[in-house]
């Protein structure tokens, strides 16, 4: 019979679905006993130390002179996250055009290009940093070029996507009376894809300016730098003032953000780009970007030696085990934080969405709620990770957790707002017309835009996933454990060739982790 | 009450959409247990009636009352309470593509749930043998466990259908509820809508004239906003039906 074939298709997906979902819940609770769970974790004796922390947000530091700091550190956090965005959406633009299935076809050329674009993408602003200085010194081109690497080879996969899927019929008809393959992506596909590049490229920008201020703490200025220095002498004060700022930055770039996204307008577009054409130079000059750097003697010098050192991989002293005790702590650091930024996120998401309902129109309580979430998932994402985790460290004795409670927080508040987000760009109309019925908001939106929306959101929270894994090195490198930990341990030492080890297993949990994320979104289809 | 023998009562309504003028001046009073068709050329008013008494339009003039109250002095859970008295089936269907034909049917039950029953039920469907009965009743006993969005336009007009049927509404609003089916299921499903032992009252739009005949008690003819004619189904004349759709 009919129905029974079909009901058998229903099933065979859904099977699909439940193996991954209960993959999931397998994985969460490994790695809930992989991090310890019980009483034992939390650490009484700092939480006099953490209500120390919030109450100073009453009084930030206001005196002239730290106020007219914290302007100079936003606005160097500001120009190196323009010229990093900049400078990597230059290369992902060329690269996306090389690496195109529509010049190559299904080339050899296109296969080794995308694969090597892996290695790039694997590794964290933070370790290119960390690598560079060895080069560059604590140079502003360090910043750059640590957001320009993976930027630059994030920006050349999902630009090429672009292309590969945009509408061929442009490009064929080009193809067809005699172009070539480059003039007839020039004329025939990139003219359709252009808001998609630029609303993309500010997404990145939103990107940059919160990889900028990790990359502070790493120290080549801006407001990270700031805030490590009033963390390590315990300025709380002075802390709130930074965040502020960092809040107001990352709050302004974001809503440009998304005014290009959800705009049609050429003239929105046109004068984004003018603004940032304009900024560009201004920005080199603000963090005295110098250039001739890159071609310098010393660069080389210097450069050679680390590839040197860094050639060929070995095992750090812990040998093999060790980097594999290292790997399992990554993996279920990813994990708890992924779960908990996804489910936090989604609970608060639900809170801060804008109303867009017909019928449900909101009232002075859903406003007021809702802004004070999104306020909340703007601090929540405007401090980076490690001081999450610093702060965590104050609540949870030193381990996993504090870790990914760190990461946890900072990726509820990326996470937060992209599902608030896609969750308000859902038709209402399913949403609306339970509510004429008589359901409950929540109800409502349970069997009407939820639904809807859920495969964009698992798919949001497995993208999500991938950058927690690059990003575990963050807190790694504050002690939270795992390869990051081991990695920073290698560089303080000074052991180049143990931290390529280090880089070659980030590597490989990177494509393995894309691999699984590949195989949900096709179950998601 | 003399209102509660009238569920829906509208008097000298007007909607304007911007510029349109989408009704002007309308007055249409239906008795309880009433089989209404709405008719007239595409329009002609018909879905901003049927939306304006289901609370979706806001009137830019005059009253409507529905089962004796009128919406804007309802709010919270007064007008939830009253909303679950009404059904409405709309011409968008207001259907989640991506949810399983057992859950969309079940949303005509929202209403009377908590919220924690609500996603109880999504991980395990309530009320399954009820759905299935309704299911049953539009043909679609088979498709319970399909993705509502994988059925056909028709089905999922048809999956509209159950969910009021489950709802069991004391007001039954629906806006050409037959419009992507083949005239043999139109018949069905109008059926079910207009059916006597049905505890609803119903006002149905319908493009078809001749189905709404089959069907209904009264037949209110609109154009360009307007009442054309409002007469019991004995009484109308086929040539002022022939006349409502040549002159659009």
């Amino acid at each position: 019979m009919v129905a029974i074939g079909g009901n058998r298709l229903v099933d065979d997906r859904s099977a699909g679905r439940q193996r991954t979902l209960a993959l999931v819940i397998a994985g969460l609770a490994w790695a809930g006993w992989r991090a310890g769970i019980g009483a034992n974790i939390v650490n009484v004796r700092g939480w006099p130390n953490l209500l120390e922390f919030w109450s100073a947000s009453l009084r930030p530091e206001l005196g002239a002179g730290f106020l007219r700091l914290t302007i100079d550190a936003a606005l160097t956090t500001f120009a190196l996250a323009v010229l990093g965005t900049v400078a990597s959406l230059a290369v992902g633009a060329v690269g996306a055009v090389v690496t195109s299935e529509l010049l190559w076809g299904n080339h050899i050329v296109r296969r080794v290009s995308q694969f090597l674009l892996v290695v790039p993408r694997a590794i964290h602003e933070v370790i290119w940093a960390l690598l560079l200085v060895q080069v560059f010194g604590f140079d502003p081109m360090v910043a750059v070029l640590a957001i320009t690497i993976p930027f630059g080879a994030i920006v050349t996969k999902v630009y090429a996507d672009a292309v590969d899927t945009s509408d061929r019929a442009g490009f064929d008809q080009l193809r067809a009376t005699g172009a070539g393959r480059l003039t007839a992506l020039f004329y025939g596909v990139l003219p359709d894809i252009r808001h998609d590049f630029v609303s993309y490229g500010f997404y990145r920008m939103e990107c940059s300016i919160r990889s900028a201020a990790v990359l502070g703490i790493v120290g080549v200025g801006g407001l990270g730098f700031q805030l490590d220095l009033s963390f390590e002498t315990l300025r709380y004060n002075e802390i709130w003032t930074l965040i502020v700022a960092l809040m107001i930055l990352s709050g302004l770039i974001d809503r440009w953000s998304t005014v290009i996204r959800r705009s049609s307008e050429q003239t929105v577009n046109r004068l984004s780009i003018a603004a940032i054409a304009f900024l560009v130079p201004l920005s080199a000059w603000w963090a005295r970007l110098d250039p001739t750097v890159l071609w310098d003697e010393r660069t080389f010098r210097l450069g050679r030696r680390l590839l040197g050192d860094l050639f060929s991989p070995v095992l750090g002293p812990g040998g093999l085990g060790e980097l594999f005790r290292a790997t399992v702590d990554t993996a279920a650091l990813s994990i708890l934080a992924l779960v908990i930024s996804a489910v936090g996120g989604f609970v608060l998401a639900l809170v801060a969405r804008r109303r867009t309902e017909t019928l449900a129109q909101p009232t002075p309580v859903t406003e007021a709620t809702g802004l004070i979430t999104r306020i909340f998932l703007l601090l929540a994402r405007s401090v980076p990770a490690p001081i999450w985790a610093f702060l965590a460290v104050l609540v949870f004795f030193p381990g996993l957790w504090p870790g990914a409670i760190g990461l946890a927080i900072y990726n509820l508040g990326v996470i937060g707002r992209l599902f608030a987000e896609a969750i308000e760009e859902t038709d209402t109309a399913p949403t609306d017309q339970l509510l004429a019925t008589g359901s409950g908001r929540l109800s409502a939106l349970l069997y009407g835009s939820i639904p809807a929306v859920s495969p964009r959101l698992i798919a949001l929270s497995v993208y999500r996933f991938e950058v927690i894994v690059r990003e575990t090195v963050v807190v790694g490198v504050v002690g939270a454990g795992g390869l990051g930990q081991l990695l920073n341990d290698h560089l303080v030492a000074r052991d180049f060739s143990a931290v390529t080890g280090v880089i070659v297993v980030l590597t490989v949990a990177a494509i393995a982790v894309d691999a699984f994320g590949n195989r949900i979104r096709h179950q998601l289809r | 009450m003399d209102s509660e023998q009238r569920p829906l009562v509208v008097s000298d309504l007007t909607v304007r959409h911007g510029d349109v003028v989408a009704l002007n001046g309308v007055s249409v009073s239906v008795r309880l247990g009433e089989r209404v068709a709405l008719i007239g050329p595409s329009g002609a008013g018909k879905s901003s009636l049927i939306h304006t008494a289901a609370g979706i339009v806001e009137p830019t003039s005059g009253e409507v009352s529905v089962l004796g109250r009128s919406l804007a002095e309802l709010d919270g859970s007064a007008l939830r309470k009253h909303r679950q008295r009404v059904g409405i089936i709309s011409q968008a269907l207001g259907l989640a593509p991506a949810l399983r034909v057992v859950h969309s049917v079940n949303g005509g039950r929202l209403g009377s749930w908590s919220t924690p029953a609500a996603i109880a039920s999504l991980i395990r469907p309530r009320d399954r043998d009820q759905v299935e009965r309704v299911l049953a009743e539009v043909g679609l006993a088979d498709r319970i466990g399909a993705r509502t969005g994988d059925l056909s336009g028709g089905e999922q007009q048809r999956v509209a259908v159950a969910r009021t049927l489950l709802q069991r509404p004391d007001l039954l609003l629906a806006d050409e509820p037959t419009s992507s089916v083949d005239p043999e299921l139109s018949n069905q499903v109008m059926a079910l809508l207009c059916d006597r032992d049905a505890p609803w009252t119903a006002v149905i739009s319908v493009h078809d004239p001749d189905l709404a005949i089959r069907h209904v008690d009264r037949i209110i003819a609109l154009n360009h906003g307007k009442v054309v004619f409002d007469l019991p189904v004995a009484e109308v004349d086929p040539a002022a039906l022939e006349d409502l759709y040549e002159r659009s």
